[in-house]
Parts: C-alpha cells; structure tokens; sequence
C-alpha cells in the first residue's frame, strides 16, 4: 500500500474516533437520564452497567485501537479477564449465603 | 547497544516493546480495580436493608451534574490525546503540543472538580443518635458535652442550629471514609483514581515538555511513546466510565 493510501486510512480513523467521542457524550447524557426512570432496582443497575460497558467497548476499540490489534494482546486480555471473572463471580458467590440459597 | 524492537516490532509478537509492557501492565490494572470493585459488590450485597448503614443511592450524597461534567471532561481528554498521537502521525508538532496541553488541562480540571467535592463531604457532618437515627448537616461547634449542627434544609426550609447532647449522641463524622461502607469504597475508588488521573498527566507533561526534544533524533519513537501513554489514559477514561454509574447513579 503506498504512504498516501495510508495517511487517508488513517486519517478516516481519526475521524471515526472523533464520532466516537461523540457517542460517548451522547451515552453519558443517556446513563444519567435512564437513572432517573424508576425501572425497578435491578432494571436500573442492568442497564446502567450495559450502557457503561457499550461505552467501554467503544473506548477499548476505537481509542485503544483494539479492534486492529495482534494476537498477542488478545492472548493477554484473555487471561486477565478470565481471572477478573474468577474474581466477580467468587463476590457474587457470597450471595447463595446471604439470600439462604 | 541500541535496544531492539524499540520502533520495529518483533516477528514473533507483532509488537513493538513499550505496546507489549504497557498492554501486560494494563492487565495488572484490571485485576486492582477489579479486587476493588469485587469488593463494591461485597460490601453493596452484605449491607443492612434497613437503618443508618443500609446502602445509599449515590445521588442522595453525590452531585450527578458535577459528576456527569467530570465525566465529559475525561471522555474530552481521551479524544485530545488522540488527535495528539495522531498530529505526530502526520508529523506536525505544533498541533501535538496544542492538543497534548489540552489533554493535560482536561487532566487538571478533572482533579480540582474531584478536590472540590472531596473538600463538600469532608465539610458535611452526620451525628448518629442512641436509637438509630443520623442527623446531618453543617457542624457548628463540638464541646464535651454537647453539638451544635445546622441540619440540612428540607425544600425551601432554612434551618436554625440544633443543640444535641453528648449523652444522645454514639458518633459524629464527616463524609470521610470512616462514615459509612459507602463513603469507604467512595474514597477507596475514586482515590485510587485519581491517582492514577496524577501519574498519568506527569507522563502527559513529561511528553508535553521535556519529552519533545526525542522528536528531533527518534521522531517514530517518540510517536510510539505518545501511543503508550494515550493507552494508560483512555484506561483511565475506561474505569471512570464504570466508577461513575456505579457510584453517583446506583
């Protein structure tokens, strides 16, 4: 590919970050009204934390540039997500005690 | 020597050394905020569903509009630091420095909006009384056998100082960490936050300043150094994007 190729490529990157800068606002405008809506206590956290992790995928993509990135540190995120699951689940396990299961 | 892989990446990995050591030590990042927001659930899960230690919706302490501004100042910087990486890309380091002191700014307004809600709760007083009930409000004075304290306003009520007895009284507290689970874990993540917001603008300033004159000599280099950096601060951006809701709107 020459270099004029991909100066406009990633030039076109840039802007689609910058777009994304713009969800980003737009979803946190959104988190705070939908927090507002008495959905119930669980809807309301559910979808708090859904939209919060649309934003953080977004920002891992597009910012981190991860949906362009090697193998190697997918390899590495792979296990430390599988051990932060470990860790989440372990606290939620707690709950089968408090609630009687 | 010259250090291998420096600009280059390895065949074998794909990646050039500082993006190989600034992905692993994100993924030690993760598992400490992780051990921290497992221990958010621990405590939100076990706390009392009645009385003064039962788990506040975070609005009924934090302001949502300071919040949801802190926020947008942190997603603004995300995106300078980007067009910064991305001016060294184009080989303009004029526009680099603008949008890099942009970042850094955006960096230093998030911190004094944080020391300014810090200084509110380490301002706002709770009595809690012999029989289960908190009073909060602005303290007056304390004296060895009795309180004064401005009860928080209800609506349009302007409150007068109240006079509590010492002999009523189990603990008076700031909104400091010692006042509730709540407030510990408030203190705890936000804290540990902010420290990372300093580090990261250290590095941002280092880059800024200092930093530029590698430009001259290694100028693929020092992009790739910018890269590393943006990398350290769009993770910031990321936890602040779960703290948020999960403390100011839950």
């Amino acid at each position: 590919m020459s270099d004029t190729t991909d100066l406009t490529h990633f030039k076109k990157h840039v802007n689609v970050c910058v777009w994304i800068f713009v969800a980003l606002l737009v979803f946190t405008v959104i988190t705070v009204a939908v927090a507002q809506i008495d959905l119930g206590k669980t809807r309301n956290i559910a979808l708090a934390l859904f939209i919060a992790t649309f934003k953080a995928l977004l920002v891992a993509a597009y910012f981190m540039h991860l949906n362009a990135e090697k193998k190697t540190i997918f390899m590495i995120l792979f296990v430390t997500f599988a051990f932060f699951a470990v860790l989440m689940f372990l606290t939620l396990g707690t709950l089968s005690d408090h609630i009687k299961l | 020597m010259d250090i291998p892989y420096t600009v280059s990446p390895r065949l074998d990995t794909g990646l050039w050394n500082a993006k190989l050591g600034i992905w692993l030590f994100l993924a030690s990042e993760v598992m400490l905020f992780g051990a921290l927001f497992s221990t958010y659930i621990l405590l939100r899960v076990h706390a009392p569903e009645s009385g003064v230690l039962m788990w506040p919706k975070g609005s009924d302490y934090l302001n949502i509009p300071i919040g949801t501004f802190n926020t947008a100042v942190l997603i603004t910087s995300s995106i300078t630091v980007i067009l910064g990486w991305a001016s060294l890309v184009m080989k303009n380091l004029t526009k680099f420095r603008w949008y890099m002191g942009a970042t850094i700014l955006c960096g230093l307004i998030f911190l004094g909006v944080k020391a300014y809600e810090y200084n509110e709760k380490f301002h706002h007083y709770g009595i809690f009384l012999k029989g289960g009930t908190v009073v909060t409000g602005h303290l007056v004075s304390e004296a060895e056998d009795h309180a004064m304290l401005i009860p928080d306003a209800k609506g349009d009520h302007h409150s007068e100082p109240k006079r509590f007895e010492r002999s009523e009284i189990v603990r008076i507290s700031c909104f400091g960490p010692k006042y509730s689970p709540f407030f510990a874990i408030y203190f705890t993540l936000t804290g540990l936050h902010a420290i990372h917001v300093i580090g990261g603008m250290i590095v941002n300033a280092y880059l800024w300043g200092p930093g530029t004159r590698m430009w001259a000599t290694q100028p693929a280099r020092f992009t790739n150094r910018v890269e590393v950096a943006g990398l350290f601060w769009h993770f910031v951006d990321l936890v602040w994007i779960f703290l948020f809701p999960v403390l100011y709107l839950l």
